[in-house]
C-alpha cells in the first residue's frame, strides 16, 4: 500500500464577482486486491460482446475487457430550499442531471481508451472550466486514461440540494458519486471513485457548473462500488463517501 | 436544530444596537444590495468587499434612512480564504459626497446605505461591492435563530439585560445587542465598541460557516435569509456570493479598527480618523484580503 500527497486547490473567477470556486482533493490509493475484483473482470478477448461499453478499442485486439453492466445515472432531488411545483422539480432534476452527466461522460466515461486527452467541461462556466483543466488530474481521467483500455461506470449518483426562492430554481449543490472500473492492457483492473460537490447556477446558456469540491480515490475493483452498491434513497452523504483508510491519503492546501 | 440552520449568513454581516421593537412600517428588518457607481482605490478584483451596517432605526423609522451606528467593512478573497474586517467608528468625521463633512453615521440619513458606501469608499479608498443593512430587531432575530453566538470579549461589563465577562461568552439575541452596543463601560469607548462589533462578526462567521457547509445547509440558510431581507440582487448572484463567503477560513480572518483622535466639530463630539491608516489597510487588504497582522 502506498499513498500519494494530495493536491488541493481553491480558486475563483476574480472578474469582480465570485463566479466559481474549486477545491480538489485527490486521494490516490493502492489497495490490496480483494477477491471480488475478479468477479468484475473477464480476461481475454471480448469478441462478440454486444455491449458498446465492452467494445474492443481500436488497436487493442486481444486486450482484456469488462463484462460489468454500466450503472444507470441516478439523479434525485434531496431537498428544495423554497418551493418548486412537481413538474418544475422534475424538469430541474433532469436538466441538472444532464449537466452533471455531460461532465461524467466527457471527462471519464466516453471516448476511446487508452488516451491522454480528455475534455468534458462543456457544462462548466468558462472560468470554472479553466480551473478544472488546471486540476485535470482530479476532474478528468487523464492520469489513468493512458493505461486503461476500457472503463465502465459502476455507480453514477447525483443528489441535488436546490435553492429555489420565488418558485424558481436559482442555484444548486450537486453531491456526486462516480465510480468506475477500468482495465489495463495487461489485464490489471482498478477502480476510480470521484466524489464531492458541484455548484451550479443558471446562466444565459442554461445551467452551468461554476464551482467544485471533489475527491478522487483509486483502489481495487470493489473498494468503492461494492460498498456503495446500496442505492442512497435519502441523499445521505454519509453513505456516498469512499471508505477511508487511515494513513492511505493525505490532504493539503495551498 | 433547525433553528440553528437558519439565517446564519445574515449574521455574518449584521451588527447592531439596543433592543427596540421592529420598525413597524418597514417590511424587512434587513437589506442586502449591490453598490452601484461607488468609486475608490482600484483593487485586486479577487477581493470582494461587503459593507455591513447596523441601523439604529426606532419604531416607525426607516431602517435604511436612519443613522448607521455600526459600520464594518469586510474584504475577503475566495481564492485564499483570507479576510479582513475593518471597524469604522461611527463618529468618524469625514466627507460625505454632496453633503460636506459630517459624522459618517449621518450619511445613511442623507442618502441611505448607498451614500454610506460612498462615504466609506472616500474614507478608506476602497469601494464596497455590496452593502448589508440590518435593524436592531433584525440582528437580534438572526442571533436567536442561530441559537446564539459564542463570542470573545476583551473586557467585562454588566448591563441590566446582559453580563459579559472577559473571555468567551455564549450570548443570545438580546445579549448580543448589548455586546455590540456597549460603549460607556469600555476603556476605549467608541473604538472598543467597533472592535467588539468586528469581533462578533468574526465569531458569528465561524459558527455560521460550520452550519452552512453541511450538505444542503447553504441553500436552506439563503432561503430564510431572502425571506427576511430586502435583497436587491438576483438570487443567482446571491447564491454565488454566498458560495464565495463560504470560502472564508475563520483562522485567516484579521481584524482592525481605524484609529483616530477625538475632538469637536460644530459642538458635537467627533472622531478624526487616521486616514493614512485607513488607506494603508485598504491597499494591503485589497491585494488578496490579508493584512499579515499589522493594523
Amino acid at each position: 500500500m502506498s499513498s500519494t500527497p494530495v493536491a488541493t486547490e481553491r480558486a475563483f473567477d476574480t472578474s469582480g464577482r465570485p463566479a466559481m470556486l474549486g477545491r480538489v482533493d485527490d486521494m490516490r490509493r493502492r489497495l490490496l486486491a480483494p477477491a471480488l475484483a475478479l468477479a468484475l473482470l473477464v480476461g481475454g478477448c471480448s469478441g462478440d460482446e454486444a455491449d458498446d461499453e465492452a467494445a474492443e478499442p481500436p488497436g487493442q485486439a486481444g486486450a482484456p475487457t469488462l463484462r460489468q453492466h454500466p450503472a444507470d445515472l441516478d439523479v434525485r432531488i434531496a431537498r428544495v430550499a423554497g418551493h418548486l411545483p412537481k413538474a418544475t422539480a422534475r424538469d430541474v432534476s433532469q436538466r441538472l442531471g444532464r449537466v452533471v452527466a455531460t461532465w461524467f461522460d466527457g471527462a471519464f466515461l466516453t471516448g476511446d481508451y487508452p488516451r491522454e486527452h480528455f475534455a468534458g467541461y462543456a457544462s462548466f462556466t468558462r472560468d470554472a472550466a479553466r480551473l478544472a483543466r488546471r486540476s485535470a488530474g482530479i476532474t478528468s481521467n487523464v492520469r489513468l486514461g493512458p493505461r486503461w483500455v476500457e472503463v465502465v461506470p459502476t455507480r453514477r449518483v447525483v443528489r441535488l440540494h436546490v435553492f429555489a426562492p420565488g418558485h424558481r430554481a436559482s442555484g444548486a449543490t450537486a453531491s456526486v458519486e462516480l465510480v468506475m472500473v477500468g482495465i489495463g492492457s495487461a489485464g490489471d483492473a482498478s477502480e476510480l471513485a470521484v466524489t464531492g460537490d458541484l455548484y451550479l447556477t443558471k446562466t444565459d446558456a442554461g445551467w452551468r457548473i461554476f464551482g467544485f469540491d471533489l475527491n478522487r480515490s483509486v483502489g481495487e475493483p470493489g473498494d468503492f462500488a461494492g460498498r456503495s452498491g446500496r442505492r442512497d434513497r435519502k441523499g445521505d452523504r454519509s453513505d456516498r463517501q469512499p471508505p477511508k483508510r487511515p494513513g492511505q491519503h493525505e490532504r493539503g492546501s495551498r | 436544530m433547525m433553528a440553528r440552520r437558519v439565517v446564519v449568513l445574515g449574521v455574518l454581516l449584521a451588527l447592531v444596537a439596543v433592543i427596540v421593537p421592529d420598525a413597524g412600517r418597514q417590511r424587512f428588518d434587513a437589506s442586502l444590495m449591490k453598490v452601484e457607481g461607488v468609486t475608490g482605490l482600484d483593487t485586486d478584483p479577487g477581493v470582494v468587499w461587503i459593507l455591513a451596517l447596523g441601523s439604529d432605526a426606532r419604531p416607525g423609522q426607516s431602517v435604511l434612512h436612519s443613522r448607521a451606528d455600526t459600520i464594518q467593512l469586510v474584504g475577503f478573497n475566495p481564492n485564499t480564504g483570507h479576510a479582513t474586517v475593518v471597524g469604522i467608528p461611527r463618529d468618524s468625521y469625514v466627507d460625505i459626497p454632496g453633503y460636506g463633512r459630517d459624522k459618517i453615521n449621518a450619511s445613511m440619513v442623507y442618502g441611505g446605505p448607498q451614500l454610506t458606501a460612498r462615504a466609506v469608499a472616500g474614507m478608506m479608498g476602497i469601494a464596497p461591492d455590496y452593502v448589508f443593512t440590518t435593524s436592531f430587531w433584525g440582528f437580534s432575530r438572526m442571533v436567536w435563530t442561530m441559537g446564539g453566538v459564542r463570542v470573545w470579549s476583551r473586557h467585562s461589563f454588566a448591563e441590566p439585560l446582559a453580563k459579559i465577562r472577559r473571555g468567551w461568552n455564549q450570548v443570545d439575541g438580546v445579549e448580543a445587542l448589548v455586546f455590540v452596543r456597549q460603549r460607556k463601560q469600555l476603556p476605549g469607548g467608541d473604538f472598543d465598541r467597533s472592535y467588539n462589533q468586528g469581533r462578533f462578526l468574526i465569531d458569528g462567521l465561524r459558527q455560521a460557516l460550520s452550519v452552512a457547509r453541511n450538505s444542503g445547509g447553504l441553500e436552506r440558510i439563503l432561503y430564510t435569509f431572502m425571506k427576511q431581507t430586502d435583497v436587491d440582487i438576483g438570487p443567482v448572484e446571491l447564491y454565488r456570493l454566498a458560495r464565495a463567503v463560504l470560502e472564508i477560513q475563520p483562522s485567516k480572518v484579521e481584524h482592525c479598527v481605524i484609529r483616530g483622535r477625538t475632538g469637536y466639530a460644530g459642538g458635537a463630539s467627533v472622531v478624526y480618523p487616521d486616514l493614512s491608516q485607513a488607506h494603508n489597510i485598504a491597499r494591503r487588504a485589497g491585494r488578496d484580503g490579508r493584512l499579515e497582522g499589522r493594523c
